[in-house]
């Protein structure tokens, strides 16, 4: 139970990062702009071929073109970062300092294409008949970020219970199980998968963080990742408060270092000169538009704020005007008002029936309740109690507002959702299988929010992901 | 009552009572100075925050004018709020926000003449909430407040706070708007009124209250708190609130400073403990001294009365001990007396002695003239016959023969008995056991006589005549005998070992069952010539007395008529010419 909590609590948590911000850029000032507008639609048909392509064409920022550029030799990181995580990130700091070095057998790049990542081709088993086995080859040279090559074991390791250390080795990980229902290595390089889905599009759902292949090495907090690069000094815990965590790029022996400030004015940092800051936080990202050196580029709207109604009191609705006054009044930071189509309410053939969950026990509170970290979700709430639909909204923290998630006993919630997850049903499943009372039908979106990109000018070599995630060149694509 | 229990109580009465009493004084005292000087702080602390209340709310009036000011002069909140630029739409939303922080104030909102919220600085996301007749209510109650001092109920997201505010109207595009502002009354807030962890600081209206102390406190909680504190003046402070029919309502709010007097009852516990711990320690030590002091009194007093008890005219040998005190020289005279009564018991005796000897004599003289007179009677008819008829001379000596022999015999009788008056004392080792029971064995079988002996085992041996102690035991025992009058009775004899003086004894018991005699008879049975017998000389138990006293022994007797008598013998034990 303690392990469904923390789930969900990710999964506030990263909705709560996501929201972190005060005031809504009015009129980004005049910069570069991004050398590839970044699409927002939905992942296109997955790549079930022999030969992915290798590089990603359309998703680069800032790249430069015509300029002299330099690689990002430093980025500003606004949340904690703790290795114990690793590799799964609890905010938006950890999910970009992980992606650098951790990776996951495939990757969808920005448009939604299925693209290597330690596995080179893949392509169902057409000798099985249930249509979800798949069969995966690694890349030729694939190591460990200390040398040592990865092979089809070390795949299948890294999701069994003791690739973290815990449980019974012979079973995947309750978070792989979510994707994967079973896995087997055929060889050194190729195994075999069989999907919880058999679905076409399944596939792009192995591009999800839990599925990154890692590694614990004994005497360090850090996990050893398949990309090409690597902690300088893994075994030192970075401090709770301000630290500087360098990566050691291993194919361009240079390195990156992160500098990690939670609770920091962000704006200290692009002051101390990082190459590379993501916010939504509408002061940094008026300072930066007042900064020469700095331009400014919005990422897709990844998160979708919404309101979850408990007990018998009927869901509110909102028009689509209503949502963009929420947006336009309520919420400081970039937002608008969500659009559709959500991915909740055509819902692929999932196994879950929220017909059979209990209802909630009546609400005691009468409350409406957020993430404390989230400041779009407690704008929200506080906006639904000025307008008198609820008396009074409460920040709880990301495992108080999962355990109460949980309990369903609140009136009412405003949670961050993942705007266009890689496997729907496993979204809901994260999000019933810990408050089983929550029914698709009943969940109120309320508005969209992204996070704004503030890099360095004459820097470049950013990729960016699907899920948003940024990759600096190189990195991702060493070894293709 | 004992001497020692009454010096004890007179010890426990002294030093307890006075202790009582100078605690009950202290306090009584200590209670109340302290309650006085609580209830002057509290009254101070009221009257000073009083003064602060009045000085929060000028200040609070006196940055919403500073505040108004620049409002006034701020284009981009004109453009917004009168021009409805949408792109200055946010810097409105935003804008008491800033001020908020800006003025240091805890609530902080602008509201259109329609009394929609404006701008909204606690609760940002508030805006556009219309609060009809907010400003109409709070201007009235500022006007009537005398100090202005008023309280509104503030919504925030998180529920209602209570405000210290005051309002400043302003015109702007002709439009009239009002801000309102103020400092929110918390617990934090009366902490700092009070300035003192001791005083209490508690506000409560109609429907609840707080204090420093506490973050609910009801009107019968605060009353029940009150019960044992120093309380304040209570100010009255007008509250603004939303009522529950809708409209503004303007409702009283208490302001109420307290003390609570636990302290003083703390000190009160304190002092009460200490006066227990000297009062049981007074006591103990009242306790101690009173059982040294009856000791030091009673215990010479107790051994003075117990040789005193033992005096008597046969034991005037007690030895009185001396001191310098009071018992010490009662003690001295009780020795005095003891020797004065020596002295004159041995003139006494002396007289009577030579009384004795009188009377001896003139009864040896009266006896002998007795026994003679018959012979001289003979000898002169004896002397007649022969000179008249001297041929009857035998015939008449012969009758007169008997009385002449009645007469010798008389004579020889008197002898033998006034030699007993004069027995010699031998002294050796005499086993008083074996005497008696050769004395039992010559007398059992007398008259009807019942002899019962209980003799002590290992009965010590006493040092004298045994011939002297035979002549003790024959005539007490005869005497018990004869004391039967041929009547069926018991004789008993017993030997036991006593402790008189820090003297061992030997201790013979004579006792019968027969007439018995008065107390006046028994204080005479030992004078010489003394009898209730017939034919008695009554020189027996003067004798026995003698001897008894030769042997240092002293004899006692108890009787009652009808019922017997009883004597009793103590002669020291062992060798007494070793002593």
């Amino acid at each position: 139970m303690r392990s469904s909590i923390a789930r969900l609590a990710f999964v506030v948590c990263f909705g709560a990062v996501w929201g972190c911000g005060s005031r809504t850029v009015s009129r980004v000032p005049s910069a570069p702009p991004p050398s590839a507008s970044l699409p927002s639609g939905p992942p296109r048909a997955p790549l079930a071929t022999e030969n992915p392509p290798a590089t990603v064409a359309n998703c680069g920022l800032f790249s430069g073109q015509g300029e002299s550029t330099l690689p990002i030799s430093s980025v500003g990181l606004a949340e904690r970062v703790d290795p114990a995580h690793a590799p799964y990130p609890s905010n938006e700091s950890e999910r970009l300092l992980f992606r650098q070095l951790y990776e996951t057998l495939i990757r969808v790049d920005c448009e939604g294409h299925a693209i290597p990542g330690l596995a080179v081709a893949w392509r169902v088993d057409s000798s099985a008949a249930n249509g979800s086995t798949w069969l995966f080859t690694l890349r030729q040279n694939a190591r460990f970020s200390d040398g040592s090559p990865v092979t089809a074991a070390d795949v299948a390791a890294s999701w069994m219970s003791a690739g973290v250390g815990r449980g019974n080795a012979s079973e995947l990980r309750p978070e792989i199980r979510r994707f994967v229902r079973s896995i087997a290595v055929v060889d050194e390089r190729t195994l075999e998968i069989v999907l919880q889905s058999r679905s076409a599009d399944a596939v792009l759902a192995l591009s999800h963080t839990d599925l990154a292949i890692v590694k614990p090495v004994a005497g360090s907090p850090w996990p050893i990742g398949t990309t090409p690069a690597r902690i300088d000094g893994p075994g030192t815990v970075p401090p709770a408060g301000s630290s500087v965590i360098t990566l050691i790029h291993l194919s361009a022996n240079s390195s990156i270092q992160f500098f990690v400030a939670p609770g920091r004015d962000r704006r200290d940092l692009l002051d101390q000169g990082v190459d590379l800051l993501l916010t939504r936080d509408p002061r940094t990202l008026d300072y930066a538009a007042t900064l020469p050196q700095f331009a400014t580029a919005p990422l897709p709207w990844l998160r979708t704020h919404v309101l979850l109604t408990a007990g018998p009191r009927a869901a509110p609705s909102f028009s689509a005007e209503e949502r963009n006054a929420l947006a336009k009044d309520a919420v400081r930071g970039e937002a608008r008002g969500a659009e559709g189509p959500f991915w909740w309410e055509s819902l692929p053939d999932c196994e879950f029936a929220t017909a059979e969950t209990p209802a909630p026990p009546a609400s005691r509170t009468g409350r409406i309740v957020y993430d404390a970290d989230d400041s779009a979700a407690r704008e929200l709430a506080e906006r639904l109690v000025g307008i008198g639909t609820y008396p009074r909204a409460n920040g709880l923290s990301s495992e108080a507002l999962a355990q109460a998630l949980r309990r369903g006993n609140e009136s009412a919630y405003v949670l961050s959702l993942d705007r266009r997850p890689l496997d729907a049903c496993r979204e809901m499943h994260v999000l019933v299988d810990n408050a089983s009372w929550i029914d698709p039908k009943t969940i109120v979106p309320l508005v969209d929010t992204r996070l704004q990109a503030i890099v360095r000018r004459g820097r470049s070599g950013l990729i960016a992901e699907w899920d948003g995630t940024l990759l600096l060149d190189g990195i991702g694509t060493i070894g293709k | 009552m004992r001497l020692r229990t009454r010096m004890l109580l007179a010890f426990g009465v002294v030093v307890l009572i006075p202790l009582a009493l100078l605690a009950f004084g202290l306090r009584h005292e200590m209670t109340r100075r302290l309650t006085e000087e609580y209830q002057v702080r509290v009254d101070t602390v009221a009257a000073v925050i009083q003064e602060n209340l009045q000085r929060d709310s000028a200040s609070i009036r006196d940055r919403l004018i500073s505040l108004k000011a620049a409002l006034v002069d701020d284009n981009k909140f004109r453009r917004a709020a009168i021009g409805g630029e949408e792109s200055e739409r946010n810097y409105q939303l935003d804008y008491a926000e800033s001020a908020l922080r800006l003025t240091g104030l805890s609530m902080l909102q602008i509201d259109d003449e329609n009394g929609r919220i404006v701008s909204s600085g606690h609760f940002r996301n508030e805006h556009g909430r219309v609060e009809s007749g907010l400003e109409e209510a709070l201007a009235k109650t500022l006007k009537d407040a005398p100090r202005g001092v008023v309280l509104l109920a503030t919504r925030s997201p998180n529920g209602e706070f209570l405000s210290l505010v005051r309002s400043e109207p302003f015109q702007m595009g002709g439009r009239t708007f009002t801000l309102i502002g103020g400092t929110a009354v918390d617990e934090s807030f009366l902490s700092q009124l009070a300035r003192d962890r001791e005083i209490v600081v508690s506000l409560v209206y109609p429907g609840g209250g707080f204090s420093s102390a506490s973050s609910q406190v009801s009107v019968p909680a605060l009353e029940a708190s009150t019960s044992d504190a120093a309380m304040g003046p209570p100010l009255k402070v007008p509250l603004i609130r939303v009522g529950s029919a809708g409209p503004f309502e303007v409702a009283t709010a208490r302001l109420q400073v307290t003390q609570s007097l636990s302290p003083l009852r703390a000190l009160q516990r304190q002092v009460d403990f200490w006066f227990l711990i000297t009062a049981v320690s007074a006591g103990i030590a009242a306790l101690l001294l009173g059982v040294w002091l009856s000791s030091r009194i009673s215990r010479p007093l107790a051994e003075l009365a117990a040789k005193t008890a033992v005096l008597d005219l046969d034991r005037l040998d007690v030895r009185f001990g001396g001191g310098t005190d009071e018992v010490g020289s009662l003690s001295r005279l009780l020795g005095d007396l003891t020797s004065r009564l020596r002295t004159s018991t041995a003139r006494i005796r002396d007289a009577e002695r030579r009384a004795t000897v009188g009377d001896l004599a003139r009864q040896i003289n009266h006896d002998i003239k007795n026994g003679l007179i018959p012979l001289r009677n003979v000898m002169r008819h004896l002397e007649k016959v022969e000179k008249d008829e001297p041929h009857s001379l035998p015939s008449v000596f012969a009758d007169r023969r008997s009385t002449v022999d009645a007469s010798i015999a008389y004579l020889e009788t008197l002898a033998t008995s006034y030699q007993r008056l004069s027995p010699g004392i031998v002294r050796r080792d005499c086993d008083v056991n074996a005497l008696i029971a050769e004395v039992v064995r010559a007398e059992q079988g007398r008259d009807s006589a019942e002899f019962t002996l209980q003799l002590q085992q290992n009965l010590p041996k006493v040092s004298g005549d045994p011939i002297a102690l035979r002549r003790i035991l024959e005539n007490l025992t005869v005497n018990a005998v004869e004391s039967l009058e041929s009547k069926p009775g018991r004789v008993s004899l017993s030997t036991e070992t006593i402790e008189r003086d820090g003297e061992r004894r030997v201790r013979i018991t004579v006792a019968d069952t027969g007439c018995g005699m008065s107390k006046e008879e028994a204080g005479r049975i030992f004078n010489d010539f003394y009898t209730t017998k017939a034919g008695g000389t009554g020189l027996g138990l003067s004798i026995v007395r003698r001897l008894v006293m030769d042997l240092g022994g002293a004899v006692a007797v108890e009787s009652e008529p009808g019922k017997g008598t009883r004597f009793m013998i103590d002669i020291p034990s062992g060798n007494l010419e070793h002593k």
